[in-house]
C-alpha cells in the first residue's frame, strides 16, 4: 500500500515536471512573429534581380510605428533578402507617428534601426509647434528628433502657447 | 375592277411564296452551317501536347477534354508547365482555356493558379500565357502569395518567367518585415 502510494506521488511529481516544461516551451513555439507592413497603390513593380519592391502613385503604408503618404515608395530588403531594411520615399510625403507630423520632400524609413531621415523642405509639427528645417533625423526607439537646415535658411520654429 | 383585284391577289400570294422561301433558305442554310461546324469540331479526351517554344524550352499542355476546331483547342481543366531559361518549371492550372496552335498562346479562364517551384503562388480569373516570350498577363481578381508577401491586385503583367512583375489598379499588399518561423 505504501509502495503504491509513493509510486502515485512519483507519477504526480513526473505530471507537474512535465506541465511546466511545456509551459515553459510555449514562447519557443513560435521563434518570432513577424510584424507587417501594409501598403496601397496604384502600381506595384517586383523585380528579383536585385530584389526591389517599387510601389507607385498614391501610395499609403502603415506598420505599427508610423502611416506615410507618398507618390512613390522603394521597398530595400537585406543582403539575403529575407528582411525589409530601409523603405525610401520620393515626391510629397506625409508621415504621421505618434504626436509628430512630417512633411518632406524625400524620405528613408530604417526599418531594422527603427530610424526616419528627411530631407528637403521639411515642416514637422509636433504638439501644435511647427518647425521648418532641411534635414530631419528621427530615433523611434529613443524618441528623439534632431532637425538640421543649410546655411542660407536657418531653423525656423513656431511655438504654439495653447495651454 | 374585278381584274385589278385578282392581280392584288396573285401580287400578294407571290409574296408569300418569296417570304416563305426566305425562311426556308435561311433554315437550310443555318442547318448546313451547323453541320459543317460539328463537322469541324472534333472532341478529344485526355489530350497531352508537349512542344517546344521559339526559343526551345519545352512546355507541356494537359486537359481533362479538348475540342479541336481548326487552329484553336478549346480545353477543360487544364494543367500546363512551362519551363523557365533558369530550368524552373512554372506551373499553370485553369477550369478551362483556349490554346492557340498556331502562335502558341494560351487563353486561361476561370479560377488559374500559376505557381512555381519556387514557392510563388499568384491566382486569377483570366490570364493570357504567351508561351514564346513567356510573358504571362492576368486579369480579374489578381492575388499573389509566396512566405513573406501577399498582394492583390486589378491587373498584372509576368515577365522573364517571374523576375519581373507589375501589378496595376488598387494595389493592396502585406509584407512581413522578416520571416517567420511559425
Amino acid at each position: 500500500m505504501e509502495m503504491l502510494r509513493v509510486k502515485l506521488k512519483k507519477i504526480n511529481h513526473m505530471n507537474k515536471f512535465l506541465i511546466l516544461l511545456f509551459i515553459l516551451l510555449i514562447p519557443f513555439l513560435k521563434v518570432s512573429k513577424a510584424s507587417e507592413i501594409l501598403i496601397e497603390s496604384e502600381e506595384l513593380i517586383i523585380t528579383n534581380d536585385p530584389l526591389t519592391t517599387t510601389f507607385i502613385d498614391n501610395v499609403y503604408a502603415s506598420d505599427e510605428e508610423i502611416k506615410l503618404w507618398s507618390d512613390k515608395i522603394l521597398i530595400i530588403y537585406t543582403e539575403k533578402g529575407s528582411q525589409i531594411d530601409t523603405i525610401k520615399s520620393f515626391g510629397s510625403t506625409k508621415l504621421i507617428r505618434e504626436n509628430q507630423e512630417i512633411l518632406s520632400e524625400n524620405m528613408i524609413y530604417f526599418v531594422i534601426d527603427k530610424k526616419i531621415y528627411a530631407k528637403g523642405n521639411i515642416t514637422l509639427t509636433q504638439d501644435g509647434n511647427v518647425m521648418n528645417g532641411n534635414e530631419l533625423t528621427v530615433d523611434l526607439v529613443k524618441s528623439t528628433s534632431i532637425m538640421k537646415s543649410d546655411n542660407i535658411n536657418k531653423v525656423s520654429v513656431k511655438i504654439s502657447n495653447n495651454e | 375592277m374585278f381584274t385589278v383585284d385578282a392581280e392584288l391577289v396573285v401580287i400578294s400570294n407571290n409574296k408569300k411564296i418569296l417570304i416563305h422561301l426566305f425562311i426556308l433558305f435561311l433554315f437550310f442554310f443555318g442547318l448546313k452551317s451547323n453541320a459543317e461546324e460539328n463537322q469541324n469540331t472534333i472532341e478529344i479526351k485526355n489530350p497531352i501536347f508537349t512542344t517546344k517554344s521559339i526559343d526551345g524550352s519545352p512546355y507541356e499542355i494537359k486537359a481533362n477534354k479538348g475540342y479541336q476546331r481548326e487552329g484553336y483547342l478549346d480545353l477543360f481543366v487544364i494543367e500546363a508547365k512551362l519551363k523557365s531559361n533558369d530550368d524552373i518549371w512554372i506551373y499553370l492550372n485553369a477550369d478551362k482555356g483556349t490554346f492557340n496552335q498556331l502562335s502558341n498562346e494560351i487563353l486561361l479562364e476561370s479560377n488559374i493558379e500559376i505557381y512555381t517551384e519556387a514557392g510563388e503562388k499568384i491566382f486569377a480569373e483570366l490570364a493570357y500565357v504567351n508561351t514564346n516570350d513567356k510573358i504571362i498577363t492576368l486579369k480579374k481578381n489578381v492575388k499573389y502569395q509566396d512566405t513573406n508577401i501577399f498582394i492583390s491586385a486589378d491587373e498584372s503583367i509576368i515577365n522573364n518567367e517571374f523576375s519581373n512583375i507589375k501589378y496595376y489598379g488598387n494595389v493592396k499588399s502585406k509584407i512581413k518585415k522578416n520571416k517567420s518561423y511559425e
